[in-house]
């Protein structure tokens, strides 16, 4: 189903304090690890997991480890919903 | 479950649970795993303190006597060899040493065990590997010793022989564990590529769950007892109304799904559990097909304990844990009905209380993906165990004819076995330390390792108790263990004594065996201390009952003033 990005923001922004269990994170498209405390390499591979598993898509190895922000996490999301369904 | 289900655990309050030092050492990351167990011991009422060693570090964490991992003084070790490095491992070996790879590993990790062993007392808990293949010979591989997956099955079966000798060591089966998950669920090689996580987020739960029933049954946190509803439980339809013919056993209806579960429930009882039943039925319609129907499996010999009557099965649960003389929280109970299974987990919370599928024929499979009867031992005593029950109830049977509890203590011909430990009685001995909580003065809790170094230690002084009688064998039912003191004193750091035997006498003839045993020594004082738990009440004034004095938990004996107490046990 497709989203827009604001939505898909919404959402990421969602899992993401589930992930860091602090619920007071308030992400925007420019936010990167350096901007939110704890953001450390396993933080994110948790977090993009979730967000996989949640969007029921599917990143490949370099998209694992290439978002330089959240807004480019983002649009790789919404790009995927976009996609028809395989 | 999902490690997400599992995470908002990490943040509630431990405070209150009681703690178990664990150390994880792994040759990958491990910090996704150490918060999953965690966050499962939370669930389980366990605050795990979890001391993580830096990845990769097993060699230096292990075999340096004044490593970080002994200082944290922990009570389990939990190790854990990632399959995925081993076959880079395996691929780094010159062809021609690959035959005898698995002997190579398992030296190093035999001496890792025997290392921890003499620098702490520790527990070990050590995950056999993922069976991975790595498809370069397929399934042929079965036939190349030199193959990966040749050397690796090899391994995980000689592990399970290196344990056979090293009582410290519980080995996790987390290869069984990846077998059902399916390695897509246990393996994730992007989480590898990227982090060197070897085991995937999503089958950490269960990986957690493994460690956490190990470090339970070694703490003595053990299932004893099995409580089997009937109709639409054991077997298909109701017997009252149905009658015996038509119930769905066998060949019939669909019977095969309830004989699943009955041999299941055999199988069990054969291990050492108790089997009970708890059914609203008339006593003699229920009983009728466990004595004629050809296709039952499980018979009244099975069962320890049957009660089948009108009265709820709170009360009737009650009576089961009473005349069993165990715990709730030892027991597992067994009916089709949600109303039942609520009023029971309502009033009887310690009780576990799977929620059954509707589908009887997922009953099995279910109740093996719970896991419910993890133990830490299993000796000779637990085939016996059944008999002994009813042999219990034949007893109880006979005192009735009595009205002196004395003449019928009499009649008993008991005759009492008391020797030190042995090599036949450790495992026993051990099982008895980890699981007994009632008549138990101070809980504390040895493994097989443990009780081999005091049977060793000459300060020590031990004593088994076996007990027979005109009825049956109870086997090894009571243990002490003495510690000396100085030229004039011993300790009592462990009296334990089996439920199964109280109000015999043997408590007495217990002291009197502790004085000789002491006198023997020379010794002239007994000290002895209760120490207070949630289960032992039942022996708070033990020591004041049998002639000691003293008060506040710590209480001595005078030996040069002690008579010998009255018992109607005589010394084998």
């Amino acid at each position: 189903m497709s989203q827009t990005r604001e939505q898909v923001l919404t959402e990421v922004n969602r899992i993401m304090c589930g992930v860091f269990n602090n619920p007071s994170i308030q992400l925007k498209y420019e936010t990167t690890a350096q901007d939110v405390e704890g953001w450390d390499s396993l933080n994110h591979i948790e977090l993009v997991l979730a967000v996989e598993k949640h969007f029921k898509i599917r990143f490949n190895f370099a998209e694992l480890q290439k978002f330089k922000n959240i807004g480019e996490l983002c649009d790789n999301v919404a790009a995927k919903l976009a996609q028809p369904a395989k | 479950m999902q490690f997400s289900d599992l995470k908002p655990n990490l943040a509630r309050d431990f405070s209150g649970l009681p703690r178990r030092r664990l150390a994880l050492l792994g040759d990958s990351a491990t910090q996704f795993l150490a918060k999953a167990i965690k966050a499962y011991g939370y669930q389980e009422k366990i605050h795990f303190e979890i001391h993580e060693a830096d990845f990769d570090q097993l060699n230096h964490q292990i075999l340096d006597a004044h490593s970080e991992l002994y200082q944290a003084a922990p009570e389990f070790i939990v190790l854990y060899l990632a399959a995925e490095k081993l076959l880079d491992r395996f691929a780094g070996t010159a062809v021609a040493a690959r035959a005898q790879f698995a002997e190579q590993v398992l030296a190093e990790i035999r001496n890792w065990w025997e290392t921890i062993a003499r620098h702490c007392p520790a527990k070990v808990i050590h995950f056999n590997f993922v069976e991975i293949n790595d498809a370069v010979f397929g399934h042929f591989a079965t036939r190349v010793p030199a193959s990966f997956p040749f050397q690796l099955k090899r391994l995980n079966f000689e592990l399970m022989q290196l344990a056979q000798g090293q009582k410290h060591v519980f080995l996790a089966d987390v290869a069984g564990l990846a077998a059902q998950a399916g390695y897509a669920v246990a393996h994730d090689p992007r989480l590898y590529a990227t982090s060197k996580v070897a085991l995937a987020l999503d089958f950490l739960p269960a990986v957690a769950k493994a460690v956490t029933d190990i470090v339970q049954a070694v703490s003595g946190q053990a299932k004893k007892c099995l409580i089997l509803d009937l109709d639409n439980t054991l077997w298909g339809g109701v017997i009252g109304d149905d009658g015996m013919e038509n119930l769905q056993l066998g060949d019939l209806g669909i019977g095969h799904a309830y004989d699943h579960l009955q041999r299941w429930a055999r199988e069990l009882q054969r291990r050492g559990i108790i089997l009970a039943v708890c059914s609203k039925n008339n006593e003699d319609t229920a009983k009728q097909p466990f004595r004629e129907h050809p296709d039952m499996i499980l018979r009244l010999e099975d069962i320890a304990v049957f009660v089948a009557n009108w009265d709820n099965k709170v009360d009737n649960l009650k009576l089961i844990q009473s005349s069993l003389n165990i715990g709730f929280d030892a027991m597992v109970f067994l009916d089709d009905n949600p109303f039942e299974r609520n009023l029971v987990r309502e009033h009887l919370p310690e009780v576990t209380v799977p929620e059954l599928p509707e589908d009887p024929a997922l009953y099995v499979a279910y109740l093996a993906g719970l896991n419910l009867f993890e133990t830490a031992s299993f000796s000779e005593e637990d085939l016996q165990r059944t008999r002994q029950y009813q042999a219990e109830a034949a007893r109880s049977d006979f005192q009735k004819s009595f009205t002196s509890i004395d003449d019928y203590l009499q009649s008993l011909d008991m005759v009492s076995e008391v020797k030190p430990f042995d090599d036949f009685s450790l495992p026993r001995v051990a099982q008895l330390t980890q699981r007994s909580n009632q008549f138990n003065l101070r809980t504390v809790r040895y493994t097989v390792a443990d009780i081999e170094r005091l049977r060793a230690a000459p300060d020590h002084l031990t004593l088994s108790f076996q007990l027979a009688d005109k009825f049956g064998d109870h086997g090894l039912v009571g243990l002490v263990i003495l510690k000396q003191l100085d030229a004039t004193a011993a300790f009592i750091d462990t009296w334990i004594m089996s439920c199964r035997v109280l109000k015999r006498g043997l408590e007495e003839f217990i002291v009197n065996q502790m004085v000789r045993q002491a006198r023997g020594r020379g010794l002239t004082r007994l000290i002895g201390e209760y120490l207070p738990t949630p289960k032992n009440g039942m022996v708070k004034n033990l020591y004041g009952d049998l002639g000691f004095a003293g008060r506040d938990g710590r209480w001595a004996l005078d030996l040069e003033k002690f008579e010998e107490r009255r018992t109607f046990i005589r010394a084998k």
